[in-house]
């Protein structure tokens, strides 16, 4: 392992992105993502690829689309309305089987909102990003560390499914600083894609990258097809992390920064004697149901964390069959919880709950 | 008189110092001013810290509109009557990078009538700053935005909450080389405090306390 640095969220994911072997990046600058362009603008021609400020968040994405259209790894970034003026080319990358990672580091909404901290976008990530039946994997690191390690992961499985996967963070988790280990790893070895628009060197048929389908037989049948490799995802790659949940009464779900201020309240929940863990999906879509759904044997009741007025809660509701309650607590606009907040709030349940 | 200027790479530290100068220098009895002139990140910043710094008697002048809805970074006139003063010790916190020295650039005629210090913040665990030849390059592209000269290194090297003696020691070597090949001597080690004691160094070491951003419990 080479030595540690300290890096910004931001930093460390388009340096993460690169050792993952992307070699195109498109974005157009917004707080408090902007590091990561900065960041890509630096190094991308140290290796060789390509580093392309937008005239606009639409353009960036559509420049992802003919990347990825090429065989190229090819990545975008931007922060909440950034990410809705990409939604379009979201669902058209959907709709050609394309792979591309998307990054959202979350500010305040809805409109420009704020540039502070929040997660008020799991609903857009999550449920429905722009039109058409399609999902996207949406993973949320909690940490920079976590974040490196999930990037390689993001462009696999974008590779393997030919689809977007997106990292959900927000401005906490983008601009703070932590100590981060790169792997020694050697540059990947990205899969062969037969499919891509790469030039057919009068060797092959031509490739078409298409999403336009007018016979509805037929585009049924290419959703459907798309469906089967939803279920599968859903089926192998839901990814949670279980904190202190053996013995907890009442079970927190956080993703994200979010669950790391969980953590702070439940260790000091646990110091006045109330039995707290922690539920964190790392991956929202597909929700880790069966982990949340195991819980409902052994906890009370949940307590759902969110910078939102409350959108993940939702899916917890739905994970845990209503077997439990399932109680919200969220601070919006890019105020932070604090874990004395969140204390507070398990105090309450606590209360009730003897 | 004095005027101080902490400017280099992006995160390296520059407003860390620059406020803990401030306090260490209001604590002695000195008139100080710390003109924030960050309009690179609006995160992160010394007017962060303007509670503490106006306690300690510290006047703190930043960019116009900051910390308000108004998205426009500028800088006000009350920043170039501060280095046009010879009212009590100025301390200027310059953003990151070539990017954030461009702002320090239209006072070079009058903080170079004054005379000054520039001090380059170094974190050698920073990207971009892990080899001399990067900072180097971070250094003199600083000093053609600022039009000012460097003259001397402020090393701070850490890793933040993994930060011991030994992370500070094994940069050494490294700083040894940079200030060889720039010339310049290191003014000395910032070290956060409660390390201070334990670190085994030659030069001069700064205690100082690091600042956190108010909310974030991580």
């Amino acid at each position: 392992m080479a030595e540690k640095k300290l890096m910004k969220g931001n930093e460390a994911l388009a340096e993460a992105a690169i050792r993952a072997g992307c070699r195109c990046f498109f974005g157009y600058p917004i707080t408090p993502q902007t590091e990561v362009a900065a960041y890509m603008a630096k190094r991308m021609p140290q290796v060789g690829g390509v580093y392309l400020q937008s005239e606009s968040e639409i353009a960036a994405v559509n420049m992802v689309m003919g990347a990825s259209a090429a065989g190229v790894r090819a990545m975008t970034s931007s922060s909440s309305p950034g990410i809705s003026l990409k939604a379009e080319g979201i669902s058209y990358l959907a709709g050609c089987d394309l792979p591309a990672v998307i990054v959202n580091m979350q500010r305040g909404g809805p409109g420009l909102g704020g540039i502070q901290p929040s997660q008020a976008d799991y609903y857009q990530a999550v449920k429905g990003l722009a039109h058409g039946d399609f999902r996207i994997i949406v993973l949320a690191p909690a940490g920079i560390q976590e974040v490196v390690d999930l990037m390689g992961s993001a462009f696999d499985l974008a590779d393997e499914y030919r689809m977007p996967v997106m990292i959900l963070g927000d401005g906490m988790l983008g601009q703070m600083m932590e100590p981060v280990a790169f792997p020694d790893s050697e540059a990947p070895v990205l899969p062969e894609k037969e499919w891509a628009c790469s030039g057919t060197k009068n060797g092959r048929k031509k490739n078409i990258i298409n999403s336009l389908y007018i016979q509805p037989a037929e585009l049924e049948e290419i959703v459907k097809a798309r469906f089967e490799r939803y279920a599968e995802i859903e089926d192998k790659h839901a990814m949670s992390e279980s904190y202190m949940t053996d013995d907890a009464d009442i079970v927190l779900v956080a993703y994200g920064a979010t669950a790391r201020i969980a953590k702070n309240a439940i260790l000091a929940a646990r110091a006045e004697g109330i039995k707290v863990g922690l539920l964190r999906p790392i991956t929202l879509w597909p929700f880790p149901t069966k982990a949340l759904k195991a819980l409902t044997s052994t906890a009370k009741a949940f307590l759902t964390v969110e910078m939102s007025m409350g959108q993940m809660v939702d899916d917890v509701r739905l994970a845990t069959e209503c077997a439990r309650p399932v109680h919200f607590f969220g601070r919006t606009g890019g105020v932070v919880p604090t874990p004395k907040e969140i204390l507070g709030e398990i105090k309450k349940i606590s209360g009730g709950i003897k | 008189m004095p005027i101080y200027i902490f400017a280099g790479g992006y995160g390296s530290g520059k407003s860390s110092l620059a406020v803990n100068l401030a306090l260490t220098l209001a604590k002695r009895g000195e008139k100080v001013t710390l003109a924030d002139m960050d309009i690179v990140n609006p995160y992160f910043r010394s007017c962060d810290s303007e509670e503490i710094l106006r306690a300690s008697g510290v006047r703190v002048l930043a960019p116009q509109y900051v910390n308000t809805n108004v998205e426009s970074p500028t800088l006000g006139a009350d920043i170039a009557g501060a280095f046009a003063s010879d009212d009590g010790v100025v301390i200027a916190d310059v953003g990151g990078d070539d990017a954030g020295a461009i702002a320090l650039g239209q006072y070079s005629d009058t903080i170079k009538q004054k005379g000054y210090q520039m001090l380059l913040v170094v974190n050698p665990y920073r990207p971009f700053a892990d080899n001399t030849e990067g900072e180097i390059g971070i250094a003199r592209d600083v000093e053609a935005a600022s039009r000012l000269k460097f003259t001397a290194i402020a090393a701070n090297p850490n890793l933040g909450s993994e930060t011991d003696p030994s992370l500070i020691e094994a940069k050494r070597e490294y700083f040894r080389e940079l200030s060889q090949k720039l010339s310049l001597p290191v003014a000395f080690t910032a070290v956060k405090a409660e390390l201070a004691d334990k670190v085994e160094l030659e030069g001069e070491i700064f205690p100082i306390e690091i600042m956190k951003k108010p909310g974030w419990a991580l």
